[in-house]
């Protein structure tokens, strides 16, 4: 499978992620004010959840099929990521770099997503599933320096 | 310090193509087209599996070449 249609996947999967957690969320604040008297009861809206279910289900089945065609055993077609099933020596070398550039990212990432914790009193009101964009940006910042490396290495 | 093959030259000299050697010595197409050009410096293990198929010494497929010449 092509290398960018595996990035676009996984970004769509993190996406998908975070809209289904923003929910999740939202109910988690209603049901904290309901155990501290003030709220109503607890309302989920679970189109971003089945949605996410759906398409990860749909993806998730293509990339196990695809790995499995290629002679991948079960236990690495369902659980090693695409981007890391490697064939020789020479592909391993890449996803070393890539690894190496994606751990590098976040040595630097990491620090700022906290200072941009910080700010979560302040935003929070007007969007209170701040924290969990700033956590989702990390694993994107992860995936987007590893793709891009790859890239480049095989450009 | 760069490292020269003669890999190319050794396969159309053999009849190989890079899918042929690749599938003999264990690697994709791309390694061996990545190692021909000199963009991938191949193991110790690969160079002496590619030294094997052509039936030569290390010294007849690889030399090492300094930057300046």
């Amino acid at each position: 499978m092509k290398l960018s249609v595996i990035y676009m996947m996984n970004v769509i999967v993190l996406g998908l992620f975070g809209w289904a957690m923003v929910t999740y969320y939202d109910a988690a604040s209603q049901f904290q004010r309901l155990m501290s008297g003030s709220g109503d009861g607890v309302i989920i809206n679970i189109t971003p959840i089945f949605i996410t279910l759906l398409i990860v289900s749909i993806i998730g089945f293509i990339i196990t099929r695809n790995k499995r065609r290629n002679n991948k055993g079960w236990k690495e077609a369902l659980l090693l990521p695409s981007e890391l099933c490697e064939d020789d020596e020479r592909e391993k070398t890449l996803t070393a770099h890539a690894c190496r550039n994606a751990y590098i990212a976040m040595m630097f990432t990491s620090p700022l997503l906290i200072v941009a914790m910080t700010l979560q009193p302040v935003v929070s009101k007007q969007f209170p599933a701040y924290p969990i964009l700033v956590l989702l940006f990390l694993p994107f910042v992860q995936i987007s320096v590893f793709y891009i490396s790859l890239r480049r290495k095989l450009r | 310090m760069m490292l020269n093959n003669r890999i190319r030259e050794l396969r159309a000299r053999f009849r190989f193509t890079q899918q042929d050697l690749a599938a003999k010595v264990g690697v994709t197409r791309q390694t061996i087209a990545a190692v021909e050009k000199g963009e991938y410096v191949p193991s110790l293990l690969l160079a002496m599996k590619i030294c094997r198929e052509f039936g030569m010494s290390m010294e007849e497929v690889f030399q090492l070449q300094e930057e300046s010449e």
